[in-house]
């Protein structure tokens, strides 16, 4: 029997930019919020947020939600699920947020393989404080904070997630939506820890559309085995973040099943 | 019948452990017993020392000065030479020399529990208790063969000074750090969430170690960001949390503390105060966090602070903290320092599981976690419930909890918490125990105090005949209940372990008054014979 879909819109003013990355993601995310509830009922569903133009998601779409602070969604995510282990709980975090500020948190999370599903909206700039350089950003971005450019070069968040014992681990584009939204059903679905780093343009500050729609291609396309971990830890490491020429896998990078930190606990 | 007794050793040669099992010997035999316990920071060597006053009357502090000194090792010797008297009785290691000491086979065939156990037989052989007396607690040991023939040995190897009589009854000990831990399962904890800090450790140590028999969940995460967040997560989803730290920990802590106003999210925080700044002395104590506890979190938002003063009141207002928590939806600070968690009391604490029911969403309307209400709280309901949704926010919001920035909106909200600052006020005030009245309630002569100095002060005010004002609710301060009582006072004496006199600070936003005061803040709490003569001579 079909289950009667609610609109999961707030009714809140928008306040993303027109073209923004994140309409995508959050489509994507609806959509799949709309397939899942055949089997999920939507008040099961607790998403989060950090602090950045990411974190207003939550102010629009009509589930429990949590919004955060800066970095900090995940340990309170972690405490949601240990409360409520019936609950299916989403993560929506920025690249600044979460690579940055709150990075202890994901890698503990990961380490943990605690239950929850982590979103990463990777626009690679600080935005909605106006344009700096963050952690995925590539060292020639001229940011506000660095206007010569950057003096690190980016980091790997998906070798980060694998060699942390994430149990799913994910790379996502918000310009392909229905791509997206499979990989996210899958997230939610998965027992243990999920991380899905979405590329998500930033009109404003860095807009990588036209990057991402020429480099990226689909990993289940290919003939990726999602459970071996060196497979997966190498295609991991195929794109450079600081690099626009060579090809950007998207898909499942890495899927296996261990038990949970709240079976642990 | 009244001594008070050091025994001092290595770190990790059981000191403590000694300590703790002459406690429990004493207190079967029907005395009241205080123990402070004095150690550095780490593990193996330097110097520990554990101050045991024992009555037949009730003791609630040390003395600066020892009736026996048990010196197992030569380092205790010339450590504790300050505290001897004249007719100290001087007990020391057979291996080391002291005119007129009384030398004992102090063992160490392992680290830790051996030497505990020759301690403990030659202290109950020097006063007098039957070597049964303590064989049991020598057989709950591990290697208990090995323990039992150093006990004896050890307790053979001198001879009897005092004649320590059994009274009748038996007594309870107990540390601030249990009963802490008690209170918090009784007041229905769900979740302790804590990352390792002296000295509030003892609690996450003790529940983690009873966690299945108290039937709660323990967890240690990554740091204490991790911690404060992942209990209000905890909390969000409709489980009790409570968090542990000290000063450093609560300063990690203190954005998600006004998450927790913003959000209005229950939260009880358990900061036990060592002595600061920065890393400071971790292993003594301090009540120089006061301020900072009163103050912390960015913005306005009303919170409760309580500072209980010894393990009875530790076990009440850990247990009230979770109710009003929850009555409220606040964050509640339990203010506790290094002597409150790590000194043995004599207490009995009736246990009893108190769980008040918080204001909870009828199911007969929309839900809004925000509603504006008469008193300020709005009915709780958690995520998981049919058709409403739960929104919870670091922002200003609305009463649905969606962002807004609107100024009608903005000061609404604000307004809203305000009121419900004024609820808790009303309520808070008019509690008992608010405001203690000890010593010698008629007394012309005031001494005012907070926290654990409330063993020390209340002993020498009842010798020197003052009247004992000490507030256990710190936020909201009940200033005109304290006013009432210092009225006309011909003289107010402030008793504190903060260098910057936060205590007498407090008390002057409320326009009261101290003529004198008394500060100690050198890390070692308040002795007997120390704080009386401060006071006769103040």
């Amino acid at each position: 029997m079909a289950v009667a879909k609610k609109s999961l819109y707030t009714g809140a003013e928008i306040t993303w930019c027109r073209l923004c990355g994140n309409f995508g993601l959050m489509s994507a995310f609806g959509w799949a919020v709309q397939e899942l509830v055949e089997t999920i009922p939507y008040e099961k569903f607790v998403i989060l947020s950090g602090i950045g133009c990411h974190g207003k998601i939550v102010d629009y779409i009509d589930l429990n939600s949590f919004y955060s602070l800066h970095g900090r969604a995940i340990p309170t995510a972690t405490g949601i699920k240990l409360a409520n282990p019936e609950l299916k709980v989403v993560c929506f975090v920025g690249d600044g947020d979460i690579y940055a500020e709150g990075i202890s948190h994901l890698v503990f999370a990961a380490k943990r393989n605690t239950d929850i599903t982590v979103i990463v909206h990777n626009n690679r700039a600080y935005s909605l404080t106006t344009g700096q350089f963050a952690p995925t950003s590539p060292s020639y971005f001229k940011g506000k904070s660095t206007p010569y450019g950057s003096p690190e070069d980016p980091m790997n968040p998906l070798a980060l997630m694998l060699s942390s014992g994430a149990t799913f681990v994910a790379r996502g584009y918000a310009g392909f939506t229905d791509h997206l939204k499979n990989i996210i059903k899958e997230a939610i679905l998965h027992k243990g820890f999920s991380f899905v780093d979405v590329l998500q343009p930033c009109v404003a500050f860095y807009n990588t559309y036209d990057l991402y729609n020429r480099q990226t291609y689909k990993l289940e396309q290919t003939e990726h085995d999602t459970s071996d971990f060196e497979k997966a830890y190498a295609k991991a490491l195929e794109w450079d973040y600081n690099r626009e020429d060579v090809k950007i896998p998207i898909g499942i990078f890495y899927r296996v099943e261990k038990p949970t930190y709240e079976e642990r606990t | 019948m009244e001594l008070n007794i050091i025994i001092g050793g290595k770190a990790g040669a059981g000191i403590k452990e000694a300590g703790r099992m002459f406690a429990r010997v004493i207190a079967n035999l029907g005395y009241y017993v205080f123990v402070d316990v004095d150690y550095p920071s780490l593990i193996r060597g330097g110097h520990n020392f554990v101050n045991i006053r024992f009555s037949d009357k009730k003791v609630m502090s040390v003395k600066s000065k020892a009736d026996i000194i048990i010196a197992t090792d030569g380092r205790s010797i010339r450590a504790h030479e300050k505290d001897a008297k004249e007719d100290t009785i001087w007990v020391i290691n057979e291996k080391e020399k002291r005119e007129g000491a009384i030398r004992a086979p102090f063992k160490e065939v392992a680290p830790g529990f051996f030497k505990s156990s020759s301690v403990l037989g030659v202290l109950l052989k020097l006063l007098g208790i039957p070597l049964e007396e303590g064989l049991p607690l020598i057989l709950s040991l591990p290697q208990k063969e090995k323990n039992e023939s150093i006990y004896r040995e050890a307790y053979n190897s001198v001879s009897e000074v005092f004649k320590v009589k059994r009274l009748n009854g038996k007594r309870e000990i107990i540390t601030g750090s249990e009963a802490i831990a008690l209170g918090a399962v009784d007041g229905g904890l769900d979740i302790y969430v804590a990352y390792p800090m002296t000295p509030a450790s003892p609690v996450l140590h003790y529940l983690a170690k009873n966690k299945k028999d108290l039937g709660i969940k323990v967890v240690h995460p990554e740091n204490e960001i991790a911690v404060i967040n992942m209990a209000l997560g905890i909390s969000y989803a409709g489980k009790r949390s409570m968090v542990g730290t000290s000063g450093g920990g609560f300063a990690l802590m203190t954005e998600a503390l006004s998450l927790s106003g913003m959000a209005e999210i229950p939260l009880v925080i358990y900061e036990a105060q060592r002595a600061g700044p920065s890393t400071g002395v971790p292993t003594y104590t301090a009540q120089s966090d006061l301020l900072f506890c009163l103050f912390a979190g960015h913005g306005d938002f009303p919170k409760i602070v309580l500072a209980p003063g010894d393990a009875e009141e530790a076990y009440f207002l850990s247990r009230e903290a979770l109710n009003l928590a929850w009555k409220f939806q606040v964050p509640v600070l339990l203010l506790g320092d290094k002597t409150l968690a790590e000194s043995i009391f004599t207490a009995e604490i009736n246990r009893e599981r108190k769980v008040e029911r918080p204001k909870l969403w009828n199911g007969n309307s929309d839900y809004k976690r925000y509603k504006v209400t008469a008193d300020g709280i709005s009915p709780l309901a958690f995520p998981g419930t049919e058709n409403i949704t739960v929104k919870v926010t670091s922002y200003e919001h609305d009463e649905r909890g969606i962002t807004v920035e609107d100024a009608l909106l903005v000061k609404k909200m604000q307004d809203k918490r305000l009121k419900k600052a004024e609820t808790i006020r009303n309520y808070m005030i008019n509690e008992d125990y608010a405001v203690k009245i000890e010593g010698d309630p008629k007394s012309e002569k005031v001494i005012i105090t907070w926290g654990s100095n409330k063993g020390v002060v209340n002993e020498v005010a009842e010798e020197v005949g003052y009247k004992v004002v000490r507030p256990l609710a710190l936020e909201p301060l009940p200033h005109e209940r304290i006013k009432r009582e210092i009225e006309g006072a011909e003289k107010v004496i402030s008793v504190e372990c903060s260098a910057s006199d936060q205590f007498i600070k407090l008390l002057n936003m409320y326009g009261i008054r101290v003529d004198t005061n008394i500060k100690k803040y050198d890390g070692r709490p308040f002795y007997k014979d120390e704080l009386k003569s401060l006071i006769e001579r103040s």
